[in-house]
């Protein structure tokens, strides 16, 4: 075994190097950012180490620590303008950086001259020759790659794992879900760098050698093709991808001229054949369904306009068996129960314990409790609201007062700027010009998670879910701005976070249960019906723990029935003390559930006043059916 | 729906074009790390076909997996190499950017070794090689050598790129099995230690005497440096380029700069224009000096042009014809003159492959011999009585009557070769 080691401890180290830079891409790839600067902070980290251990006699670990630090700090300055690209242009700008770094190392001559052999330090094109023997072992090679397994280990399923996994489904609902995404993709790609850098300490320490050629392009591509190879849905896959390129050419060795060929081929019937990776053989083989992969005929039987047959969701499909553990599950409602409607909003009476108990409340959240408070001041109101979009004004001149829990109507013809209201009101848009109050407090101008913060949540047209999460990660995700466990407290275990984590699953399941969904609680999102899925968007806002609700057309592709059954929800709702903007085209519904309405058209508000009102009110009729 | 599957997908297809890219890249990348000469002087182009390859031969790859840690083995050997044979390795690329040296290293080496085993081998045993492919990188090539160390062989020759050697030789050092470099010209390689040798010549080496035989015949007294910054091997030359043409006062008129795969330079040959020149003297790898070349000649520069190792290849003739006249380079071989020995070699290696032998196929060649020549003068196997051996080696091969400097470098006179009449013709 140790001799083993000792005849191939260049290989088998090569091989944790190579996973720890697969890991460090792996991760910022979970957040579904494309980025190749991950060779160059591994130079970064291999160069600043050398400065330390060979200028300044440190040991390896303190200065490879150093090293992983410099390299985290350029990824925040790189990061901060470079991360608002999305995709193939983050990948360009990222190789930019690449190049940028490799030609300063070229040039750069601060006339250090390190004590061994006289090099000059960082050498440019030549390289650096460190002392031999090499200082990196595989005790610290294997450490950090057991550490950084631990560490995706408890990463999956946590606070921030969920939130990676929201903002690599969907950017935009995740950040109205209240998760802070440029927050958190700063810190993965500075948690990316620290981890290449270190692996480049590592690196340059075992081989005793770098030059600028080892963290070029091709390496950047490497470190790519480990992880696409090796499958991005899980972190065992870097890995696994990772050990197999490196080891492959050495294992291929008796083949000689062919063993490159060789190498291509596996890796080109991997890319094309398993677009999920190794890993996702490996799971086949073994057996292992992953709970995010749609279960292929429930997929396919997600047809628009249908309800969810509650008799099928009851079934024990082979997903459920790899659910979620949850704990203090809740009885379902829907046990085999035909009605429908009753599914829908019946457990919200019988549950008088998930509303007032909020115990995910921030402190300031204290809720206005009483509806009939007509008096009280508004809950939100705009000034003057505007959006231009060029020369169109989308949004003209807007003043709108939304009294606390009260159910406000915005209706208008389609193209009347309705849902660009709702974006300035959540965030997604900025204004041009205007104001928009929260209680009294100015909150145009802040981020979209922000405002979820303060308690605004937000459903969109086009139903947004983060499709391969559960339907219960779903609503955790909405969670995300009402709990605070960090991923530090869950990598030690911390009681604290163990049981932040279970009020969140239990209310989850509480929230779903309500409405109607827990039997599909381990289902993928997109395993749901189209009225299921609106439901379950309606079910995460609500996990925002927010005072106002705005709805996009929450109706939309319910037939009849069914949209009597949101109007008795949202009936249910605001008696529990929530505030609503309903923007709808269901005229029956928000005559019947609207305190007031405002009609938008052409940007500007025609019209302003009680449903009874504004039916008879002339401009709007002419609004709606043209003037002769 | 599923975004993530797309994404999937998306990533999929990036990371197919950027492997690609990377096969391309690689070309670039590996000229960089490419410190030794291109095809010598008067040899063809080399096209390397190993099928064509010693078929009557038999290359044993008897890996005898020995107990022992092989880091810390003091190089007891002869216990592990069957009885009859003596077992070397040679690091060589066979694959990548530096195959086209590779190729032809190996296939001197296997003719070297057929003629030695016919002659009866070391002292009645023959000579095993076992020739692995270090990819053209430094770190395949360490992992090679790990390998060697480990099949306890008696000495390692090789590696092609002397990067490769600059990161695999300490191991070599450390376990006590001398090496016998064939192609490494970069500065450092054999302070190393003292178990590695070569047989090539140092930039170090070729290079001064170059300016010094460039003045003599020439009577240049100014003249403009250019180089590629960004590569290990131009980077190298350059300095030492520098530091001959300062020992032979002559003064610098310009310093210009290039980087890999730039195909105009226009700017540059303007300014080295500007400033008047003697010549131009040049560290470039072929295909940048050759744009070089180009843009000199066609801005209607008739100075000479005197270049590194990297313009020591036909195909600078081939390529740029009668633009080419005029250009000077040193080199530690020329096909066309030579000893017995290297007449013989050129004679017996164009039968055997088809192609006439270039500076690297002499230089592998004589190392086999050199290698062999210390094993039978060796106490015993063990590394240290072979590296003693080393020392003392007086050999006549075809890179000339050869000994070693106590530097452990090459201890023979570089020749300065200029195109004239489209081939490479010795400057006396």
């Amino acid at each position: 075994m140790i001799d083993f080691y000792a005849a191939n401890s260049l290989l088998i180290n090569l091989i944790a190097i190579n996973a720890i830079l697969a890991l460090s891409i792996y991760i910022t790839l979970s957040a579904a950012m494309l980025s190749l600067a991950n060779a160059a902070f591994m130079g970064i980290g291999a160069y600043t180490a050398i400065l330390f251990t060979q200028y300044f006699g440190w040991p390896l670990i303190p200065a490879a620590l150093v090293g992983a630090g410099m390299a985290a700090l350029v990824g925040a300055l790189l990061g901060a303008p470079v991360l608002r690209l999305r995709g193939i242009f983050l990948a360009i700008a990222t190789i930019g950086f690449g190049e940028i770094l490799r030609i300063f190392i070229l040039n750069f001559q601060p006339g250090v001259t390190l004590p061994f052999e006289q090099q000059d330090y960082p050498n440019g094109a030549e390289g650096l020759r460190l002392p031999p023997p090499a200082s990196t072992s595989g005790w610290l090679t294997y450490g950090t790659l057991l550490l950084l397994i631990y560490f995706f280990w408890r990463l999956r399923g946590s606070r921030m794992g969920l939130a990676l996994a929201a903002i690599r489904e969907d950017e935009a609902a995740a950040e109205s879900s209240g998760v802070d995404v440029t927050r958190y993709k700063l810190l993965v790609f500075i948690i990316g760098a620290a981890i290449a850098g270190w692996a480049g300490a590592l690196d340059a320490h075992l081989y005793n050698f770098i030059s600028p050629a080892d963290f070029g392009f091709s390496q950047a591509v490497n470190i790519l093709v480990y992880a696409v190879v090796g499958g991005t849905l899980g972190f065992p896959g870097p890995i696994l991808g990772a050990a197999l390129i490196t080891a492959l050419p050495e294992l291929l060795r008796p083949l000689h001229d062919y063993r490159d060929i060789f190498t291509g081929v596996v890796l080109l019937l991997t890319i094309l054949f398993l677009p999920s990776g190794l890993f996702s053989l490996l799971g086949n083989a073994l057996g292992i369904r992953r709970r995010w992969q749609p279960a292929p005929q429930q997929a396919a039987e997600g047809v628009p306009h249908v309800l969810a047959d509650p008799t099928r969701a009851n079934n024990d499909s082979p997903l459920q068996r790899l659910a979620l553990p949850v704990r203090n599950a809740h009885p379902s409602a829907d046990t085999g129960d035909t009605d429908i409607g009753a599914q829908f909003i019946a457990p919200a009476v019988d549950q008088p314990g998930w509303d007032k108990s909020r115990p995910y409340d921030d402190n300031q959240q204290v809720k206005t409790q009483n509806s009939k408070l007509k008096t009280a001041a508004p809950l939100l109101h705009t000034e003057a609201a505007t959006r231009r979009f060029g020369g169109v004004i989308a949004v003209d001149d807007v003043d709108i007062a939304i009294l606390p829990g009260s159910i406000y109507g915005l209706i208008g013809p389609n193209g009347a700027g309705k849902t660009t209201l709702l974006n300035l009101l959540s965030g997604v848009l900025p204004l041009t010009s205007g104001r928009i109050y929260l209680r009294g407090e100015r909150i145009d101008g802040l981020a979209p998670h922000n405002i979820v913060r303060r308690g605004i949540a937000r459903t969109y047209q086009n139903i947004r879910l983060f499709p391969s999460l559960s339907v219960l990660e779903n609503v955790m995700v909405g969670m995300h701005s009402r709990t605070r466990a960090s991923l530090l407290a869950r990598l030690v275990f911390s009681p604290t976070a163990r049981r932040e984590e279970q009020t969140s699953r239990n209310r989850a399941f509480e929230l779903l249960t309500r409405f109607g969904l827990a039997a599909s609680a381990s289902l993928p999102a997109t395993a749901l019906a189209y009225g299921d899925q609106r439901r379950l968007e309606m079910a995460r806002a609500l996990a925002t723990d927010p005072t106002l609700l705005l709805l996009d057309e929450p109706a939309a592709g319910l037939n009849q029935a069914e949209s009597d059954r949101l109007r008795d929800l949202l009936r249910e709702l605001t008696a529990t003390g929530l505030t609503v903007l309903l923007i709808e085209h269901d005229m029956a519904l928000v005559m019947s559930v609207c305190d007031r309405i405002a009609v938008l058209n052409f940007g500007r508000t025609i019209a302003e006043d009680t449903p009874s009102a504004i039916s008879k009110d002339a401009a709007v009729i002419e609004a709606y059916l043209g003037s002769d | 729906m599923s975004s993530n599957k797309k994404f999937g997908s998306r990533l999929a297809l990036v990371a197919l074009v950027a492997l690609a890219l990377s096969a391309c890249d690689l070309g670039g990348t590996a000229s960089s790390t490419a410190p030794t000469a291109t095809p010598a002087a008067g040899s063809n182009a080399v096209t390397a076909s190993p099928t064509t390859a010693g078929s009557s031969m038999v290359m044993t790859n008897t890996a005898s997996m020995g107990g022992g840690t092989a880091m810390t083995n003091t190089a007891s050997m002869g216990g592990d190499n069957m009885a009859n044979t003596v077992m070397l390795g040679a690091a060589l690329s066979q694959s990548k950017t530096a195959k086209v040296y590779g190729d032809s290293q190996s296939k001197a080496i296997k003719m070297a070794m057929d003629e030695i085993n016919a002659a009866g081998g070391i002292n009645g045993k023959q000579i095993t090689i076992d020739i692995q492919d270090d990819a053209s990188n430094p770190k395949q090539a360490a992992t090679v050598y790990q390998k060697f160390i480990n099949d306890k062989v008696i000495a390692i020759i090789g590696p092609t790129l002397s990067n490769s050697a600059a990161t695999a030789d300490p191991l070599a050092q450390q376990a006590q099995i001398p090496v016998l470099a064939v192609s490494n010209t970069a500065g450092g390689i054999v302070d190393i230690g003292d178990y590695i040798y070569r047989d090539s010549l140092s930039e170090a080496q070729v290079i001064p005497n170059t300016i010094k035989v460039a003045k003599a015949k020439l009577n240049i007294s100014k003249v403009a440096l250019i180089y590629g910054n960004d590569d290990a091997f131009t980077k190298a030359g350059y300095s030492v380029f520098k530091q001959a043409l300062a020992a032979n006062g002559i003064t610098i008129t310009t310093e210009q700069t290039f980087q890999k795969g730039n195909i105009n330079f226009s700017a540059q040959i303007t300014a080295i224009k500007g400033s008047n020149p003697d010549a131009i003297v040049a560290s470039a790898l072929l295909p940048e000096g050759e744009g070089m070349i180009k843009e000199a000649r066609n801005q209607g520069m008739t100075v000479p042009i005197i270049g590194g190792n990297g313009f020591n290849s036909a195909k600078l003739m081939s390529d740029l014809g009668q633009q080419a006249e005029g250009v000077y380079v040193g080199a530690a071989w020329n096909s066309a003159g030579g000893n017995q020995a290297s007449q013989d070699f050129v004679k017996n290696f164009t039968a055997k492959y088809g192609n006439a032998p270039d500076q690297f196929a002499a230089q592998a060649y004589s190392g086999v011999y050199i290698l062999a020549d210390a094993l039978k003068r060796a106490k015993s196997m063990s590394g240290a009585d072979v590296r003693d051996a080393l020392k003392t080696t007086k050999i006549t091969v075809p890179l000339g009557d050869f000994t070693f400097l106590p530097t452990r470098d090459a201890n023979h006179t570089p020749v300065v070769q200029m195109v004239q009449g489209g081939k490479f013709v010795v400057v006396q």
